[in-house]
């Protein structure tokens, strides 16, 4: 007895001494990024958060096989706390019980459940391991880039609590010192087995499986505090300081020392976006240390999944492998003056750590943000190492120097002239109003027709499509026509923060001049683009821009509830929105990511498809599990020129549901979809599908019983 | 609209100014802008642009060819504004100097930072231009007015 407490406080205090030590370290190491306000207010939702997420494992249970195989070992570390605690208290009197329960059957049952609950998943996680080895997978398995021996000795070390833990209680059982009578059905059950050994022999049998089940607690302590397991304690951290709701939809304002830059009075030794390791903030060091490199985010990347170097996994592990690397420099153990000058972006050759093409290959979807259980913000680190890049380094893809001066000189992407923002309204058969000044107050809505709405020919039909419902519907709406600039979005996205500063200030002086004496609540907006919506709703407040904003298929749904707008069901014979007989092909749904991902909204559109009678089909890949049609980012604006093109493996997947009609609700969806359906037509493939928009396909269906409009030839999309 | 108010410049897009100092960088000029624009337009009439007083100086001497970022025409009348704010006298701001946004590497603390240097002093100045001339924020070329 006393020789087994001996060597349990021994071994303990080793044991911890080296995980402080450890502790310590990391701690001082993630202290160091830049500081960042925020990330402790709004505790109430935090700790639901923290509660959903940590106890409930709720991002973890969307995949749900090992999402439950997870959600056993997590709360077998939890209730197997409780055998630790009966583990050292034996330490000290092997008749030891935990207070007020240490008796009761259930809680016995409760630990040996748990204990066979983990063992189970244990197998299923290395079946999973083995099903997606990626040395026989290579790209197509999610492990493919993770540290795979760590991943396996840490299965190993959990075996090792579990049978050690029964070795224990089992010993304990038979040799009459266990707190259990009843409940613990496997300890008791091993218990009996050993009930013929000889007392001597048990009470060793007993020592030996404590004193392992210890050491195997305090040697795996020490593991993941050296590895990538380190999320088993800073994944509840890192759940709990993530943004609110998620790290998605609003890019945060670009800041250095923790306050925002202001471009005027900024510091020439300000940080502007992440330039070296020690830019980022304490929460992004977070995110690299709490990668448990599970590569969810890496499965639903559409750049990795379409044969592009980016892989949102192997990005935020080598920036950790660089944090770690470059540690002693930061925090003190080697002399910042030997510190050897590696760009963090720069190619392989010449040291750097994130490759450019790497880097700008990301379409800021959200996919990897969406998936992350441990909620890593992907998209932040990305965008902020693409601010340097653009406004320190000046390096960024050619074509993205077009775009910008675009955007400079003439307050769009497409370098049109403002006059010509008002052609989409030409044909008509009513006036749009336009504002000039002051919106009137018998106008409920602006209608934001946007740079695309604006000058893409695709895009001009889905305005239009727009306009003539709300005026169908009855709803006032004027919109700016020349007096509309490009809110900034794809400027703010390839990293250029300074001019989505320009064009936001001055498009937010125009909404504020037209909403002038407008109480909030009635600063309403109503635009087709999603990328229109996102910004003006949820990054003008950056900059004290306060509208509601919504999208067109919300609008239009709440049109077609109150019965403003009523779809008529096709007849048979007739058409289906345009494409195909009654009997024939359903209609499928892209989710735009800056829509679905964005900004939670699945639902609108899907009910004003349904709304107009026709059958929609699910691809594989949808809602928030939607795979980009790859526009986002600014990477509409950029040359794809490695693996294959997102928009044709969306394109592919979308002809695969045998869909006649491809429904977004996205302008540049609708472009980049329409630009992979004409190439997989001139293929031969698809040549009865088109492309359209929800609100062309709701206008052709309110529209059947009046004026009916010719469909479409098959051939062309849109 | 508020953000129509007033007459753009043509070389960089921002409100000219008609009343104070003549000298002011900002005060308004009315003239050719050589080489790019021809001196008559198509009707025979005199193709005048309206300008600030110190983009008609960089127009004629570097020409709209040279720079094409409406950012950086912005960025040297910031920097123009700012020094003619501060009290100095135009020969230190002048066309000799606007280029560097009066940044030079061999007074700099790290000279080998001075292409960073200089483009967070462009952003800067950039961001003061715009500030000063509209209260707000950025006017485009096709927004701009001609006289004619």
């Amino acid at each position: 007895m006393l020789v087994r407490m001996i060597l349990g406080i021994v071994i303990t205090v080793v044991g911890l001494a080296l995980a402080l030590r450890r502790t310590v370290w990391l701690n001082r190491l993630i202290k160091s990024g830049q500081p960042l306000e925020g990330r402790t207010e709004n505790l109430r939702e935090r700790v639901g958060t923290h509660l959903a997420e940590v106890f409930g494992q709720r991002k973890l249970l969307k995949w749900s096989v090992p999402g439950l195989a997870h959600f056993f070992t997590f709360w077998g570390f939890v209730i197997l706390a409780t055998v630790y605690l009966e583990a050292y208290g034996a330490l000290f009197d092997e008749h030891f019980s935990i207070w007020w329960v240490g008796h009761w059957g259930v809680l016995g049952f409760l630990q040996d459940f748990i204990a066979v609950a983990v063992l189970v998943s244990l197998i299923v996680f290395t079946v999973i391991r083995i099903r997606q080895d990626p040395h026989r997978k290579e790209r197509k398995s999610r492990f493919f880039g993770s540290h795979l021996g760590g991943a396996w000795l840490i299965l190993f070390m959990i075996f090792n609590v579990v049978w050690t833990m029964f070795l224990f209680r089992g010993a304990s059982s038979a040799a009459g010192t266990f707190p259990y009578s009843s409940g613990a059905w496997v300890s008791i059950g091993i218990g009996h087995l050993l009930s013929s050994v000889d007392h001597g022999t048990l009470v060793v049998v007993e020592n030996v499986g404590l004193l392992l089940h210890i050491g195997v607690m305090l040697v795996f302590l020490n593991i993941v505090l050296n590895s990538k397991h380190l999320h088993i304690f800073l994944a509840p951290v890192n759940v709990t300081v993530k943004r609110l709701p998620d790290a998605l939809g609003p890019l945060l304002p670009m800041e250095s020392g923790g306050k925002p830059i202001d471009f005027e009075e900024a510091d020439e030794d300000a940080i502007f976006g992440r330039g070296k390791i020690e830019d980022f903030t304490w929460k992004g060091m977070l995110d690299f240390a709490t990668c448990t490199e599970c590569g969810r985010c890496q499965s639903q990347c559409p750049a990795w999944n379409t044969g592009k170097p980016l892989s949102p996994k192997m990005v935020i592990m080598d920036l950790r492998d660089h944090l770690f690397g470059q540690a002693p420099y930061l925090i003190g153990g080697k002399d910042p003056a030997d510190r050897p000058e590696l760009p963090l972006v720069g190619p392989a050759s010449e040291g750097g750590v994130i490759d450019p093409d790497v880097l700008w290959s990301c379409t800021t979807c959200g996919a990897c943000v969406e998936q992350c259980p441990v909620d890593i913000e992907h998209v932040d680190h990305i965008v902020d190492m693409r601010r340097h890049q653009v406004l320190i380094e000046s390096a960024f893809p050619t074509e993205l120097g077009t775009l910008f001066r675009n955007l400079e000189n003439k307050g769009n992407p497409w370098g049109q002239n403002n006059s010509e923002r008002l052609d989409w309204a030409k044909d008509l058969d009513f006036e749009v109003p336009v504002c000039d000044g002051n919106l009137d107050d018998a106008v409920e809505y602006l209608f934001w027709i946007g740079c695309a709405g604006a000058f893409d020919d695709n895009a001009r039909k889905t305005v239009r499509a727009t306009a003539e419902l709300l005026h169908i519907a009855g709803v006032t709406f004027a919109v700016l026509g020349d007096g509309e600039t490009c809110t900034g979005d794809p400027a703010r996205r390839s990293g250029n923060e300074f001019l989505f500063q320009m064009l936001a200030q001055e498009t937010k002086e125009t909404l504020n001049a037209v909403f002038e004496g407008r109480e909030p609540g009635t600063r309403k907006i109503v635009t087709t683009c999603p990328h229109c919506l996102n910004t003006l709703g949820r990054e003008y407040p950056q900059l004290e821009g306060h509208y509601e904003v919504v999208h067109h298929t919300q609008l239009l749904n709440r049109l077609v509830r109150e019965r403003k707008l009523v779809p008529i069901a096709p007849v048979a014979g007739t058409t289906v929105n345009g494409v195909g007989p009654v009997t024939g092909r359903p209609l499928t749904y892209h989710d735009p990511c800056y829509l679905g991902r964005h900004n939670k909204i699945y639902d609108p559109p899907r009910e004003l498809v349904e709304a107009t009678g026709a059958t929609l089909t699910e691809m594989p890949r949808h809602a928030d599990r939607s795979l980009c049609c790859g526009a986002g980012g600014a990477r509409m604006w950029m040359e794809e020129k490695i693996g294959k093109r997102i928009n044709l493996e969306r394109v592919d997947e979308a002809i695969a549901t045998e869909a006649g009609t491809i429904v977004t609700g996205c302008p540049f969806c609708k472009v980049m979809l329409s630009d992979g359906l004409v190439q997989r037509q001139s293929e031969n493939q698809a040549a009865d599908v088109t492309i359209r928009d929800v609100a062309q396909v709701l206008l052709e269906s309110t529209t059947r019983g009046t004026a009916a409009p010719a469909a479409a030839p098959a051939s062309q999309p849109g | 609209m508020a953000r129509l108010n007033g007459f753009g410049c043509f070389y960089c897009a921002l409100p000219v100014r008609f009343t104070g100092d003549h000298r002011h960088p900002g005060y308004v000029v009315i003239d050719h802008v050589a080489p790019a624009i021809p001196a008559v337009d198509l009707g025979g009439l005199p193709d005048l642009r309206v300008l600030h007083r110190f983009c008609c100086h960089t127009a004629r001497t570097g020409g709209t060819g040279t720079c094409s970022s409406i950012m950086l025409r912005r960025a040297w009348l910031g920097w123009a504004t700012g020094e003619f704010e501060a009290g100095r006298h135009d020969k230190h701001y002048g066309i000799r100097h606007y280029p560097r946004l009066g940044l030079h590497p061999a007074r700099l603390r790290e000279p080998q930072l001075f292409r960073k240097y200089w483009r967070i002093r462009k952003m800067q100045c950039a961001a003061l231009a715009c500030r000063y001339y509209t209260g707000f924020g950025v006017l485009h070329s096709d927004a701009t007015s001609e006289v004619t």
